[in-house]
C-alpha cells in the first residue's frame, strides 16, 4: 500500500522548519548579549513552540478523525477549558505547584475534564456525538466559571488569568519545554504506528467496524492521550487556537490525501512552523511590548478557515 | 453431508421485542445469493448486523460453522469481518478519500488486518474487480464527490474486494439505476464471487426473485423462513409478507 511519506515535500517542509527556527531565534538579537538571550529565552522559547504547535495540530487532526467532525479541534472536548480553569485558579490562589515546571493546576483541571467527559458519555457508549455533546458543555461549564472567577479576581490576578485564555510561550524555562515536545513527539509515534486504525475512520465513524477496527476502544484512547497532551500544553503556554482547526484542512489539500501516515508527520511539522512564526510576529510587531500568541493565531487563522472551507464547498459541489 | 461453505445455526437477534429468528440450521453454497425480502422493522437489518457481530453481545446469539470450526457469535470480536462483512445503503465521508485508497484499505483486511501491506494477491484481486465493474478509471475520484448511487456502485466493488466468506448487503442496490442493477445481477454471479457467498436485502421483490437462488422471507412476527426464488412464487411470497395488500 502506498502509505509513505511524500520525501520531497517532507523534506522541503523540514527546510522551511529550519530557516523559521533561525529566523526566531537571531531577529532583533541583541548580539552584545545573545549567549544569555539565547540560552535563557529564545532557545526555549523555540522548543515549546515546536511542542506546543505540532502538539496542537496533531490534536486536531486527530481529533477531527475520531470524532468525523471536520470541525472538530484540540479544545472540542472542553479539556483546554477546564486545564485554563485549573491553572487560573490555582495560580489566583498563589498555588505554584507545578509537574516538571508545568502548572500542576491546569493538569489538575484537564484531568477533571477527561474524568467528567468519560463518565457522563459512557451510557452510550463513547458515541462521537455523546462525547462532542458532553465535551462543549463541559467546556461551557469551565469557560463560564473563569469568567466569574475573573469578576471576583482582583485587576492582577485578571491580569494572570488573561495569559492561559489568550497563551504566551514566553514565560517557559528549558525542562518544561523539552518535557512537552518530547511528549508531543511521543504521542505523534503513536499515532503514526496506528495510522491505519485511524484511516478506518475516514469512511465515516458507521463504516469503522467494517474495516475490523474497534471504533470503541480506538476513540476511547485516542481521545485520553490527547487530552493529556493538550493538558500539557494549555498549563505550559494557556490556550492557543485555530492551529489545530486549519492545519490539518490545509496538509490534507496540500497532499491531496487524508491517509494518516502521510498527513499527520506534515501536520505536526506545519503546526509547529506556523506557530513558530506566529510567536515571532507576536514578539516583534508591536516591540517593546508583545502581543498574546493566540490572538495573532486567531486574527490570521479564521480568514484563512473561511476561506478554505469556502472552496471545499465549492470543490464538493462541483 | 454436503457443509457448504458456511453453516448458521440458531440465528436469533433481540433488539426489541419481538426479536428476529431463524430456527434450525441454514447452510450455504459458495457463490449462493439469498435474497432478503419484508417488511419495514421486520428484523432485516437487525438478523444482519447480529450475524456480523455488530450488536453487543448480549443481542446477538448462535453459531456459525465454518472450516471445520463452530463459532458462538456471542463472542466475536472485531476480527469477525474478515468471515461476514456488513455494508448498508450509505456512508458518509467527511475527508477526501480516493478510490484507490479506500479499495487498498478494503484489500489490507482482506489480507488479514488494514495495518497490512499488500501484496500481489490482494493487488490482483483490485484490478480484477474495478475492471469487471468499470471503475478502471475512475480510480482518483474522492469519495466524496460520488452521487448515492455511485456510493453503493462502489461500495459493492469494495464487499468483493474485501472478500468476506458472507457478504452482506443491506439495501446496497437502493438506489442503482436500471443499467448497473442489470449489471449487478451479472457481477454477482461472475467468477469474480469465487468462495464467497452473498445476502442482499431489498425493497423490490422482482429484482430479488430475479437475481437470488432462494430468499428469506421476513415476517412481522419475527420469523423468518427460507424459500426457494424464481418469478412464479413472487406472487405468494407478498400475499404471505403482506396479507392485507389487494389488487397486487
Amino acid at each position: 500500500m502506498r502509505t509513505c511519506l511524500p520525501r520531497r515535500q517532507f523534506l522541503t517542509t523540514l527546510i522551511v522548519l529550519v530557516v523559521v527556527m533561525a529566523l526566531s531565534l537571531f531577529l532583533r538579537l541583541d548580539f552584545a548579549n545573545a549567549k544569555l538571550i539565547l540560552t535563557e529565552l529564545r532557545i526555549p522559547r523555540l522548543i515549546l513552540a515546536i511542542g506546543i504547535g505540532g502538539a496542537l495540530a496533531l490534536s486536531g487532526s486527530v481529533m477531527q478523525t475520531v470524532l468525523g467532525n471536520p470541525l472538530a479541534e484540540p479544545y472540542t472536548l472542553g479539556v483546554a477549558s477546564g486545564a485554563a480553569l485549573g491553572a487560573a485558579v490555582f495560580s489566583s490562589l498563589g498555588l505554584h505547584f507545578s509537574l516538571a515546571g508545568i502548572n500542576a493546576g491546569g493538569m489538575i483541571g484537564s484531568v477533571a475534564v477527561v474524568w467528567a467527559l468519560f463518565k457522563i458519555s459512557s451510557g452510550r457508549g463513547h458515541s462521537s456525538e455523546s462525547l462532542i455533546l458532553t465535551g462543549v458543555m463541559l467546556s461551557l461549564t469551565c469557560a463560564s466559571m473563569l469568567a466569574i472567577w475573573m469578576a471576583l479576581a482582583d485587576p492582577l490576578g485578571v491580569q494572570s488569568i488573561n495569559f492561559w485564555l489568550l497563551g504566551d510561550l514566553s514565560r517557559v524555562s528549558l525542562v518544561p519545554a523539552i518535557v512537552i515536545l518530547v511528549l508531543s513527539l511521543t504521542v505523534l509515534g503513536y499515532f503514526i504506528y496506528f495510522a491505519r486504525r485511524l484511516d478506518a475512520f475516514l469512511m465515516g465513524i458507521d463504516g469503522v467496524p467494517s474495516f475490523g477496527v474497534s471504533l470503541d476502544m480506538t476513540l476511547r484512547a485516542s481521545v485520553l492521550l490527547l487530552s493529556v497532551l493538550i493538558g500539557f500544553c494549555v498549563s505550559a503556554a494557556g490556550v492557543i487556537g485555530f492551529l489545530g482547526l486549519i492545519i490539518p484542512h490545509v496538509v490534507r489539500r496540500k497532499l491531496g490525501t487524508s491517509i494518516h501516515s502521510r498527513v499527520l508527520p506534515m501536520v505536526y511539522v506545519w503546526g509547529a512552523i506556523v506557530l513558530i512564526i506566529s510567536d515571532t510576529l507576536a514578539r516583534v510587531v508591536s516591540d517593546p511590548h508583545e502581543l498574546p500568541v493566540g490572538a495573532v493565531t486567531a486574527l490570521v487563522g479564521a480568514p484563512m478557515f473561511i476561506l478554505i472551507y469556502r472552496r471545499q464547498r465549492h470543490e464538493v459541489d462541483q | 453431508m454436503n457443509h457448504g461453505l458456511m453453516r448458521i445455526m440458531e440465528l436469533k437477534v433481540q433488539r426489541s421485542s419481538p426479536g428476529v429468528k431463524l430456527e434450525g440450521e441454514l447452510i450455504l453454497a459458495p457463490r449462493s445469493l439469498i435474497g432478503l425480502y419484508g417488511p419495514n422493522g421486520s428484523g432485516k437489518t437487525s438478523l444482519m448486523k447480529g450475524l456480523a457481530g455488530l450488536l453487543t453481545p448480549s443481542q446477538r446469539t448462535g453459531f456459525v460453522w465454518m472450516g471445520g470450526e463452530t463459532v458462538d457469535l456471542s463472542k466475536v470480536g472485531s476480527d469477525w469481518v474478515r468471515n461476514v462483512l456488513y455494508l448498508g445503503s450509505d456512508f458518509q465521508s467527511p475527508f477526501h478519500v480516493s478510490l484507490r485508497e479506500y479499495f487498498e484499505m478494503a484489500a489490507a483486511v482482506s489480507k488479514g488486518g488494514i495495518h497490512l501491506e499488500l501484496g500481489s494477491a490482494e493487488r490482483t484481486r483490485i484490478a480484477l474487480v474495478i475492471e469487471a465493474m468499470g471503475l478502471t478509471d475512475q480510480l482518483n475520484r474522492s469519495v466524496q464527490a460520488l452521487s448515492d448511487g455511485e456510493k453503493q456502485w462502489v461500495m459493492i466493488a469494495r464487499g468483493l474486494i474485501q472478500k468476506p466468506k458472507l457478504l452482506l448487503l443491506d439495501e446496497t442496490c437502493s438506489k442503482l439505476d436500471l443499467d448497473r442493477l442489470i449489471q449487478v445481477a451479472s457481477v454477482l454471479k461472475s467468477s469474480i464471487v469465487e468462495d464467497m457467498c452473498i445476502w442482499l436485502s431489498a425493497h423490490d421483490i422482482r429484482f430479488l426473485a430475479g437475481i437470488s437462488n432462494s430468499i428469506l422471507l421476513f415476517e412481522r412476527t419475527g420469523q423468518v423462513s427460507l424459500h426457494q426464488g424464481g418469478a412464479a412464487s413472487i406472487h405468494a411470497l407478498v400475499e404471505r409478507v403482506y396479507p392485507g395488500l389487494q389488487g397486487f
